[in-house]
């Protein structure tokens, strides 16, 4: 998969494609249920937040992955029907201080909503 | 399994630990420059950091000046080697952000670790000050009512005692009464009819006629007066009599307030015990009241005296909407039916009726058709006789066609 951060039909490309080709992309990318169970996590997110796959997915993102972003931010944004906005944040790759830029996305027309995240 | 899969395995367990830490915990250097921060940390300051415009700065002391200036000021005032610098202190901070302008409050914990390390340790309390802040809230409502009680129980005692005293004075002066001149005057009358011959031949037989029929005419006055006399005194006495009921039983359920007392009770002894207080109200407006309470109502669990604040309520709601001035017999008819699963009573009046528009909201809080009422004693009614399990309902066909209460207890 092949896609930018930024792109206008990102998260129809994101529905479409599935978790393993998550992996190509440059940007962290985390598909949760619209509940924010943790379906796909991708290599970059991995690399980002310090978190395997292996224990993010299965998992609720905003209480037991990222509680760094469980505030009024990011996780109560997802309260949306249509969300799709980008933010600088701050994630915690163990306890070092990262910078970062997430793009919230979420749909009606889409079963999933995404988390993605760049490095600033 | 190999040394880097295991420390893997450690790193992610340990993770797993660090994020679920339920406080925000920051390590800076001197200047204040952020080198590790737990997620709980970001989750809480990042709002701050974006509100104050710091973000790319990422520097604690920067955002502190901002958001806590008191806290630097004790940084810079340490001049310890290590040591701590504030101890679980309470802060109130304003987080105004995306048109959310909120008060919370903090608590923070600072460490110097030495000479070029710094530990801050933080967490958003003001759910738990809010918490606190009711309790404290209520507590103090609390005392306020149970003086109020103190108060009107003092008052009722002593009104109790002034009615005793005066009802004393009532009795002491219908003894006296009792010994009044009548039977001397009867005495004297027999006197004189028993030598009525003698008084002839002293005053001539016209005077001595006219003598003994004004005695007799004084002896009927004095009798006249002195019933009237008892009959008045009577009448004081049997109110005295009620007013010594009335505050007994006031003073009866003052003692049940305060504290939610739940027992077997019977509802037709509470109304009973309410019409008694509303007598006075009644019969200034000439007010028929009847009430037909079967002797074997089911009991219910209740709070008596919470009950009769409704019962009261209720009662005293039906004789203010009745217009003295309306023709034809003004009454209040209270009934009781107890079925299977439900005990009914509706209090019925002749009074002033509610309009179709006004009757959904009477329960509302603050909500009320009267010009001198606050809106609480329905809404009030409503909860105390929900707590007891049961439904409030008013009904009306109308302005001018009266209104029906009735009260449904599940059984």
């Amino acid at each position: 998969m092949n896609a930018e951060f930024s792109a206008t039909d990102l998260l129809t490309s994101l529905e479409i494609a599935d978790g393993p080709s998550y992996d190509t992309l440059p940007f962290g990318v985390v598909k949760m249920t619209k509940d924010g169970i943790i379906v796909a996590y991708n290599k970059t997110e991995s690399e980002i937040a310090g978190v395997t796959p292996g224990n993010a997915i299965g998992k609720h993102f905003f209480t037991q992955v990222a509680p760094c972003t469980n505030n009024f931010m990011v996780a109560e944004r997802y309260a949306s029907i249509e969300l799709d906005e980008e933010i600088d944040y701050m994630f915690t790759y163990i306890v070092s201080p990262t910078k970062v830029r997430l793009r919230l996305l979420k749909s009606a027309k889409c079963k999933h909503q995404y988390l993605l995240v760049q490095k600033s | 399994m190999n040394d880097s899969t295991a420390m893997e395995k450690q790193v992610q367990a340990m993770l797993s630990i660090i994020y679920q830490v339920p406080v925000g915990i920051v390590e800076t250097n001197a200047a204040g420059l952020i080198t590790q921060m737990n997620p709980k940390g970001v989750q809480l300051l990042m709002p701050f950091f974006m509100q104050y415009d710091l973000s790319p700065e990422n520097n604690m002391l920067l955002l502190l000046d901002k958001m806590l200036p008191g806290i630097n000021t004790a940084i810079s005032s340490f001049t310890n080697e290590s040591g701590t610098i504030v101890q679980q202190q309470n802060y109130q901070v304003e987080l105004n952000f995306q048109n959310r302008q909120t008060v919370r409050h903090f608590f923070f914990t600072v460490n110097k670790i030495d000479s070029d390390t710094l530990s801050f340790m933080f967490d958003d309390i003001t759910a738990f000050y809010e918490r606190e802040q009711k309790i404290s809230q209520a507590l103090q409502d609390q005392a306020v009512e149970r003086s109020k009680f103190e108060m009107a129980s003092g008052i009722l005692h002593d009104i109790g005692n002034a009615v005793v005293g005066f009802g004393s004075y009532l009795t002491k002066i219908k003894r006296q009464i009792s010994q009044n001149d009548y039977d001397t005057l009867k005495n004297l009358e027999g006197f004189f009819l028993k030598h009525q011959p003698q008084l002839i031949s002293c005053f001539g037989e016209t005077k001595a006629h006219a003598l003994t029929t004004l005695l007799q005419g004084l002896a009927q006055n004095q009798k006249n007066s002195q019933d009237e006399l008892q009959k008045a005194l009577g009448d004081q006495m049997n109110i005295v009599t009620h007013i010594s009921e009335i505050l007994t039983l006031q003073r009866q359920y003052i003692k049940g307030q305060g504290g939610s007392q739940r027992a077997k009770v019977g509802i037709r002894d509470i109304i009973n015990d309410c019409l008694p207080m509303l007598m006075a109200t009644f019969s200034k407006k000439n007010i028929s009241v009847k009430s037909t309470l079967p002797f074997d109502l089911p009991l219910i669990t209740g709070d008596k005296t919470r009950l009769m604040q409704v019962f009261l309520n209720l009662l005293k709601n039906a004789a203010e909407s009745i217009n003295t001035d309306h023709a034809g017999e003004q009454k209040i008819e209270i009934s009781a039916v107890a079925h299977p699963e439900e005990l009914v009573v509706s209090i019925q009046d002749t009074g002033s009726g509610i309009d179709a528009d006004v009757l959904p909201t009477l329960f509302t809080r603050g909500i009320t058709t009267k010009t001198e009422g606050n809106g609480l004693g329905l809404a009030n009614c409503r909860s105390i006789i929900e707590s007891h399990n049961g439904r409030l309902a008013l009904q009306s066909e109308g302005p001018g066609k009266g209104a029906t209460a009735i009260i449904r207890f599940k059984l």
